[in-house]
């Protein structure tokens, strides 16, 4: 019975489905007409559309020309313009030779430079590269019983054998690039004069603080290379006396160590001032006062490395080409900084204590 | 019996390709490879970071910056950041392959503590960290913090990881 039923249903449906086709052709057929003309009022409304934006997109077209013209010229006319004083002006800066080279970039800003400095096409004339101040040339010998000096012969990497390296990313690039083969580093990125006692250290067995790292085995030397990431510290006031307390930790700890205090690298400002404003060189150099400072006040087992004899420009930044991001220094220069360690340092028979009694006669001397 | 002879020949291939899938397979691999380490670790280098160069490091350092059981390495490269980015990479080369377990374990640890510092450093460079790509396949383990993961699981699975 069921069965009958479906079939009648199934017989039924397809019936009256058939008759719908047949319906549904017919109507078709009646509508083809007004669907069709409806299709060509929307292929010329289309049309239309796109004729419409392709005269505005050409209108634009001719404006932004005019405009970019007015710029080529206009940049064009203030390399020429800046051309007499560049053989004058600093070769570090550049400015002129961008210009030149790519006027279009006129509009864009300059790193290193304000947006008005670098803006629109009419700045070149306002901003004649004689305007640019002279970069301050800076010496960096500097006048302190603290600052190693050259010393021959230069050593090996033996030397470092008992060693420990103490710093941020910067000493933590020393340790993956320089090709130093020996040595101990507590290293971590980020790493501050106030995060001492914080368990950012990597071991085997966990993490560990840097003072942790010192207390166990005993070193000879110790390499601190820290403050790049304290170039925003507030107040300057109190560095030296916070970083004079992790020194006298540090030697209370490694009492028989002679710690090699190593200034704050300079920056290039272009670069490493885009991921904060106080990466600048001018704190570089307050914070390299306070560093030499807090190791003439530790000179019985305290001494200072100014790297910056090697990496600065001559103008108190860091030589252009040396880093990817203006801070962390690339392989070439880290192996400079090795090459630098190796003949600065504190000869065998000058221990602590006879450096520090040197440093006494000469205190006493002046 | 021409129609068994078909369907025999059917059932071997499908079976073939099955077994052949499988020896391709993603995730760890258990296939007896043979890898440079130091060229697979250059390749990786240059070919997936994009935003950093990259310097070899030391052997004498590798075992400090991943604290391995150097007893328990045959040979292992890797290259390093100068600190500007997370980048790194390692290829490393067990005794045996029950030793790879672990390096995996100390790899994914290096990846987690980068990540914690970067955080407070530069917040950018955590995802890279996260996507670390640990891959072991016979007596090899690799550790890849890059730009181009896609690259890098190309290189690898061409690798035979």
């Amino acid at each position: 019975m069921a069965s009958d039923r479906n079939t009648r249903t199934k017989q039924s449906s397809g019936t009256s489905g058939s008759d719908d086709r047949a319906r549904g052709a017919s109507r078709g057929k009646r509508r083809k007409r007004p669907q069709s003309s409806v299709n060509l009022l929307s292929l010329l409304a289309l049309v239309l559309v796109v004729l419409l934006i392709s005269e505005g997109h050409l209108v634009y077209i001719m404006f932004t020309q005019t405009g970019s013209e007015d710029v080529s010229v206009s940049a064009s006319g203030g390399a020429q313009t800046a051309a007499a004083p560049e053989e004058a002006a600093e070769p570090e800066t550049g400015f002129a030779d961008n210009t030149e080279a790519n006027p279009g970039s006129v509009d864009l800003p300059l790193a290193g430079f304000s947006s008005a400095a670098s803006g629109s096409g009419e700045i070149p004339e306002e901003t004649p590269r004689e305007e640019t101040e002279p970069a301050e040339v800076y010496s960096e010998q500097l006048d302190s019983p603290v600052v190693v000096g050259k010393t021959e012969p230069p050593v090996d990497d033996s030397y470092f054998s008992d060693a420990v390296f103490i710093g941020d990313s910067r000493m933590e690039g020393f340790r993956n690039a320089s090709g130093i083969t020996q040595g101990t580093f507590l290293t971590s990125v980020g790493l501050n004069i106030s995060s001492m006692s914080a368990a950012t250290i990597a071991t085997a067995d966990g993490t560990i603080s840097v003072y942790q790292g010192l207390s166990g085995t005993q070193y000879s030397k110790i390499y601190v290379m820290l403050g790049t990431n304290d170039l925003g510290y507030y107040p300057w006031e109190m560095f030296p006396d916070e970083f004079s307390g992790v020194i006298e930790q540090f030697h209370k700890l490694q009492p028989g160590a002679i710690i090699y205090i190593c200034s704050v690298i300079y920056l290039e400002e272009a670069l490493a001032a885009q991921s904060a404003s106080y990466n600048t060189n001018e704190n570089v150099r307050i914070i390299n006062d306070y560093l030499l400072e807090v190791a003439g006040e530790h000179s019985e087992y305290c001494c200072y490395l100014n790297l910056n004899e090697i990496f600065s420009n001559g103008y108190g930044a860091l030589k252009e080409g040396y880093s990817s991001d203006g801070v962390h220094l690339y392989e070439s220069a880290l192996q400079e900084m090795l090459q630098y360690l190796k003949n600065h340092y504190v000869p065998v028979e000058a221990s602590a204590e006879t450096y520090a009694e040197e440093d006494t006669d000469t205190g006493a001397d002046a | 019996m021409k129609r068994l002879k078909r369907v025999f020949t059917i059932l071997t291939g499908a079976l073939l390709l099955a077994m052949a899938l499988t020896a391709c397979g993603g995730g760890k691999s258990s296939g007896d490879i043979t890898v440079d380490a130091a060229k697979l670790a250059e390749q990786l280098q240059s070919e997936t970071v994009t935003t950093d160069t990259l310097a070899a490091t030391p052997e004498g350092q590798i075992a400090s910056i991943y604290f391995f059981d150097t007893a328990k390495i045959e040979n292992a490269a890797a290259y390093t950041s100068s600190g500007a980015t997370a980048c790194e990479v390692a290829v490393v080369e067990c005794s045996d392959s029950s030793y790879t377990g672990e390096v995996e374990k100390l790899f994914k640890n290096r990846a987690e503590h980068q990540a914690e510092l970067y955080k407070s450093y530069n917040a950018g460079e955590v995802s890279k960290l996260e996507n670390a790509i640990i891959k072991s396949a016979g007596k090899y383990v690799v550790f890849c913090v890059c730009d181009d993961t896609g690259k890098a699981s190309q290189i690898l699975k061409d690798s035979g990881f």
